[in-house]
């Protein structure tokens, strides 16, 4: 008896220990704005912001978040009301984060439309519906080492030329490093070649036609066996470009998130467009980056407020763009000294007007295990071009469908 | 103390055919192994010390070597390297310990107690692990989510909540390899320290647990490691606060490669290296109670 | 009377252990039940009057050193797979997150677009004074005012307001302005408040001060669960998977989840794109946990013996050392053994002087992969047998030794077996393991190379799991976690059959 009536006196006198250190915290108030970045643009927020956090009172808390799992934990976690207020993030996740309801449309209202480089605006819209506010632009471009080509190739031709000259000098071990089995890298080379993934109608992305063995691309495919064959493009290339960082090769396709490296690697480089087959423009995907506003966000209308005052001005694009090097998405931003004089940007940018926004749909990612397989066959020698892209082309279809 | 190991401790010096024989080719295996195991590491070594961090480049001495890297990791408010490494050693020792602790407890009822239940919970702890864990982190992030309303302390954030959910799966294999162990004590001798009037409690803490001592540093040893690596789970309940500060290493760190195209594997690699020294440093000081296993015990009960 | 003995500090804290369960349980359960959390309410009552239980009874000895782990297994371990399970039948994934109501929600509150290019009028947020319903006080630009409610518009004659400098409404009969931090005092309400303008038409908050006039294209009716497209007509009813369609097959989004039977392992049985190739990614996948499993039990158990000598000075730093691949993440160490294997520059084939397709050939990769979890898993293995080790009775041995057996007979009839015998459980769990071993295979391979022979879906080194995942997280509209459960279900059933069978066979059991 006397041990139960310990227990019981014991329980009476932690309850009172434990209650006091679980208190539940107050809610967070409203005059504030979260915001999920991952972490190479979080000090850029934070700092671009701070102004204006200043002179409104409103408090901009910035977390960093895993590039890979954010669009995926909005979707999950927002619904939770775990989720931020804002989330910043490329423009294809806009299909994906629409269509499970996690996003709040921006309405016209809202921001100057306007006062964006209309592209940018449409890659974020997804059926019609504006799903975020644009702040800059990205695309691969071709790089050269001037070490190994004093000009840029104006023409495909001349590009093989170059490398033939070189693969016969043994001063190169590959003509045109792009990593392997990685169809976004290859886009240029592809799109030049004839191919391409959705056909595009008047209310955006046909889902129905799949291009990745177009009639052009079929009649052309055996050219990218030939780029294997003679090794102009490597079977072993991957992200790390270690050819063309160790002065082996002339070219490589790649964006701004390498311009750090190049830079510090010491190599003699410019950026130029990755050059035309036969006459077929080598067009790039686009990817917009941008604020995009959450259903479940807490505060939307401090949120919605932030996106008008702070993302859709000149001065916020400008100062993300001596950050994150990359091309603004205002017009005005673009128009700026400071970018203007970046000879890089407008490489880039030039390269860019030519290309063709990523698809934000959702189906989008049905392709790219298909597409990449089809890339790693043909660099391997395990089927031809045709072969493996019509076979692509086959599976994607029945994926999609 | 056994009579073979008295014997060679008796020998005051060997022969160098008898130190080949004996001792010799234990050494070249070591070292073949060693060389095996550690050849990948020196390919991470050298990414991290390339200021590129190209970890394909496999070149020994990099193009353009230098400590960027190391500094990335050391000095950036973003990244708290050592507040990671803090936490993720502090958790990671809870955690061993604690499923230490909860398999020991289990596995000495399971090896020495016949009681109703016991071979389907045998069966169960074998099977139930069995289940691909990728999906299991959907179900426990809709757990914390519901605890989260009531209970926010003990929910996203908390490493205590994160300990607690590990502790989960201390019945797992660490369970089985426990039990095997236990299996081997004979049970002559907790019969007879029964006989003497021992409790169950004595009998486990006096006698069962000094002797599995081996395997108990093994288990400390294991979950240690696998805590230290563990990063889908860590993540959904250490990343959703948001603070950097509350992350782990194996989740901070992955910050650096999880960009689309830009993945940052030198500060990674340099950052990966040096988180296995707190495992080096654990398994040395425990080997002294992996080798004084059963026959040290054994002279004592 | 209490008398104080050598145990009492021992009672003392069981109670002040218990008391804490117990005084948790009591304050947390009211708390959970108030937020409609009843089977973890239901799980914290349980799970403390089991311990209650055992630990305040003299006999339950057992149940005192296992319940605890027990309880928490069921609560992570058991739980959680049981979820996945749910989850196999339901339509979980992109677009079916939601549940229905906060999905109608959503598609509602998202078909409000803008009345005209040029919509936005100032505004100001305000109080009724009579009904204290919120309203917002507009000001078209014809100079016409406007007060919106939630059931009606009404013009507010011009002489009920006055005007601040900026032209903006200072204050207005009848109405009580709000302040800017009244405003985001009650910013979530007011976010999302849509008011009567008149014509069919809304006013929406954009901003302090900024309202927006807006249509709403679709409309609700809760009774006849349908949705109708105001503008087109088109009227959307619910399908059995969970989405809004229409007659024609337009499909809203976002749907909601909903249970849908054994659609998923129906997908899974009849999809041919998953049946195809099914045979021979099973059977590589048997062979590759078999291999893996074989190779490094044996390298780690002959490592363990070598190096487990009294007089080997150096073993524990040996030991120490040999342990690092295990302490290394995977995501690094995969990474750089695909470097290592490169065709090209990696060093394996500049050591060997070839130019082997390491991760290209079927057969190379699938030797590629099993040489990397022969690294990755040795340590393991070693760990488990050092252990183990030290369990065999040298009694046994040495009378072997005397007997005059040679070392290899002592290793094979003796050390061997009697290792086998008490590791036999982990053998079979370590299979089980590698049986779904995804990132051994995806972060080096990724499965490939593909095998283009049964469509190029599945790869010559996927195993079940990895290959399952792929077409799961890629089919769809993006991750379909309803047809990945399903997955882990059918694969789970698999290896636990198997090994069941296999543990029965091996008479573990009987002895266990």
């Amino acid at each position: 008896m006397t041990r139960k009536r310990l227990g019981v006196l014991s329980a009476i006198a932690t309850a009172a220990l434990v209650m006091t250190g679980l208190t539940v915290p107050s809610q967070a108030s409203t005059k504030s704005v979260l915001i999920w970045t991952d972490q190479q643009r979080s000090t850029g927020v934070r700092d671009a912001s701070a102004a204006w956090a200043k002179s409104t009172g409103i408090t901009v808390t910035v977390v960093v978040k895993d590039f890979g799992k954010m669009r995926d934990d909005l979707i999950t976690a927002g619904p939770k009301g775990l989720g931020p207020d804002i989330v910043v993030g490329p423009h294809d996740w806009v299909g994906q984060l629409a269509a499970s309801g996690a996003l709040q449309p921006i309405t016209s209202a809202q921001i100057n439309r306007a006062a964006f480089v209309e592209s940018t605006i449409k890659a974020f819209q997804y059926k019609g519906t504006l799903y975020g506010v644009p702040y800059n632009v990205e695309n691969v471009a071709l790089f050269v080492n001037k070490k190994l080509s004093p000009t840029a190739p104006a023409t495909f031709a001349e590009l093989e030329a170059t490398w033939a000259k070189l693969k016969a000098a043994g001063t190169a071990n590959v003509g045109l490093e792009i990593p392997k089995g990685d169809p976004y890298h290859h886009t240029p080379v592809f799109t030049a070649l004839g191919g391409y993934v959705f056909g595009q109608g008047p209310t955006g992305w046909r889902v129905n036609d799949i291009g990745l063995y177009s009639k052009e691309f079929a009649a052309n495919a055996s050219k990218l066996d030939g780029m294997f064959a003679s090794g102009l493009l490597s079977k072993s290339s991957n992200y790390d470009f270690v050819q063309w960082f160790n002065g082996k090769a002339p070219f490589m396709v790649t964006g701004p998130w390498n311009l750090e490296k190049v830079q510090k690697s010491g190599i003699d480089y410019m950026i130029a467009p990755v050059p035309a087959y036969a006459g077929k423009t080598a067009q790039p995907w686009i990817g917009v980056n941008g604020f995009m506003l959450s259903k479940f966000a807490k505060n939307k209308l401090t949120a919605q407020k932030y996106l008008r005052e702070v993302v859709s001005t000149s001065d916020f694009q400008v100062a993300m763009f001596k950050i994150g090097d990359r091309m603004p998405a205002f017009k005005s931003a673009q128009a700026d000294p400071a970018v203007v004089a970046s000879k890089d940007f407008a490489a880039f940018g030039a390269y860019g007007a030519s290309g063709i926004p990523m698809p934000n749909i959702p189906q989008m990612d049905k392709v790219w295990s298909d597409w990449g397989n089809a890339f790693t066959a043909v660099a391997d020698g395990k089927a031809t071009a045709a072969a493996a892209f019509k076979l692509a082309s086959d599976n994607v279809k029945k994926a999609v469908g | 103390m056994t009579t073979i190991e008295q014997v060679i401790v008796k020998e005051k010096r060997m022969t160098t055919s008898r130190w080949l024989r004996v001792l010799g080719w234990r050494h070249l295996v070591a070292i073949f192994s060693i060389s095996f195991a550690l050849f990948p590491l020196v390919w991470m070594a050298s990414a991290s010390f390339d200021q590129l961090g190209l970890v394909s480049a496999q070149k020994l001495i990099p193009d353009n070597i230098g400590l960027d890297n190391y500094r990335k990791i050391f000095n950036n408010p973003e990244a708290p390297y050592f507040i990671w490494y803090r936490n993720a050693v502090v958790i990671s020792l809870a955690n061993a310990l604690l499923q230490m602790a909860i398999g020991a407890c289990a596995s000495y009822a399971l090896s020495r107690f016949r009681f109703q239940g016991r071979k389907v919970t045998l069966l169960t702890i074998l099977v139930v692990q069995m289940f691909p864990q990728l999906l299991s982190v959907t179900a426990l992030f809709v757990l914390l989510a519901e605890i989260n309303q009531s209970i926010p302390t003990l929910s996203f954030g908390s490493p205590l909540a994160l300990i607690i959910i590990f502790a989960g799966g201390a019945l797992g294999v660490n369970a089985w390899i426990l039990k095997g162990f236990f299996d081997t004590i004979p049970t002559e001798i907790d019969e007879s320290a029964k006989v003497d009037g021992a409790s169950h409690a004595q009998i486990f803490f006096k006698i069962i647990l000094p002797l599995a001592l081996p395997a108990l540093a093994v288990i400390v040893l294991l979950s240690f490691i696998g805590t230290m690596n563990e990063f889908v789970l860590t993540s959904v309940i250490m990343g959703v606060t948001g603070d950097p500060n509350d992350l782990t290493l194996a989740v901070g760190l992955q910050r650096f490669i999880d960009g689309q195209y830009d993945q940052q594997w030198g500060p990674f690699a340099a950052g990966a290296l040096l988180a296995a020294i707190p495992v080096m440093l654990l398994f040395l000081f425990l080997q002294k109670y992996v080798v004084s296993g059963l026959t040290a015990g054994a002279t004592k009960g | 009377m209490l008398k104080w003995t050598h145990k009492s500090p021992w009672i003392l804290l069981k109670i002040f252990l218990l008391g804490a369960l117990n005084s948790f349980t009591i304050w947390a359960v009211p708390i959970l039940i108030s937020n409609g959390s009843y089977v973890f309410a239901g799980y914290f009552i349980f799970a403390t009057v089991v311990i209650d239980y055992v630990f305040l009874s003299k006999k339950r000895v057992a149940g005192k050193y296992i319940i605890p782990g027990v309880l928490l297994l069921i609560a992570f371990t058991i739980y959680p797979a049981l979820f996945t399970g749910y989850i196999a039948f339901t339509n979980y994934s992109t677009g079916h997150i939601l549940n229905k109501e906060t999905a109608i929600e959503v598609l509602i509150s998202n078909s409000y677009q803008s009345a005209a290019d040029d919509s936005a009028y100032p505004a100001r947020v305000a109080t009724d004074n009579l009904t204290g319903e919120y309203v917002f006080i507009v000001q078209r630009p014809t100079g016409e005012i406007t007060v919106a409610r939630k059931e009606s518009s009404a013009t507010l004659p011009r002489s009920d307001v006055t005007l601040a400098e900026d032209g903006t409404i200072d204050s207005a009969i009848g109405f009580k302005l709000l302040s800017e931090d009244e405003i985001f005092a009650v910013s979530d309400v007011l976010s999302e408040l849509s008011l009567q303008a008149g014509n069919d038409e809304f006013f929406k908050l954009v901003d302090i001060g900024i309202v927006e006039r807006l249509i709403k294209t679709l409309e609700y009716d809760a009774e006849k669960d349908i949705i109708t497209n105001t503008q087109t007509g088109e009227i959307y009813r619910p399908n059995d998977r969970g989405s809004m369609v229409s007659d024609s097959g337009e499909e809203l989004e976002p749907g909601w989840q909903s249970t849908v039977g054994l659609y998923n392992f129906q997908r899974v049985i009849e999809d041919e794109r998953y049946r195809a190739p099914m045979v021979q990614v099973l059977t590589w996948t048997f062979i590759f946990a078999f291999l893996v499993v074989l190779t490094t039990f044996f390298a780690g158990f002959l490592l363990a013996l070598t190096l487990n000598h009294p007089k080997l000075k150096a073993k524990r730093i040996y030991r120490s050392i040999l342990i690092v691949p295990y302490a290394m993440p995977g995501v690094l160490s995969m990474l750089t053994w695909r470097g290592m294997y490169n065709e090209d520059n990696g060093i394996i084939n500049r050591i060997i002087g070839s130019e082997l397709p390491w991760l290209s050939d079927p057969t190379l990769a699938k030797a590629a992969v099993l040489i990397t979890q022969l690294w990755a898993g040795t340590p393991y293995m070693f760990l488990i047998c050092t252990g183990a080790i030290q369990a065999l009775s040298s009694e046994v041995i040495e009378a072997a030794q005397v007997d005059g057996a040679s070392p290899s007979k002592i290793f094979w009839k003796i050390k061997l077996p009697l290792v086998l015998y008490s590791l036999t459980p982990l053998l079979i769990a370590s299979y089980a393991y590698n049986f779904s071993n995804f990132n051994a295979i995806f972060l080096l391979t990724g499965g490939g190379p593909q095998i283009i022979e049964s469509g190029g879906i599945a790869g010559h080194t996927d195993i079940l799991i990895s290959y399952t995942y792929r077409l799961a997280f890629t089919a769809g509209k993006g991750n379909d976690y309803g047809l990945a459960s399903a997955v882990s279900f059918l694969n789970f059933a698999i290896i636990a059959i198997i090994s069941v069978y296999g543990f029965r066979k091996s008479k573990s059991v009987e002895n266990m």
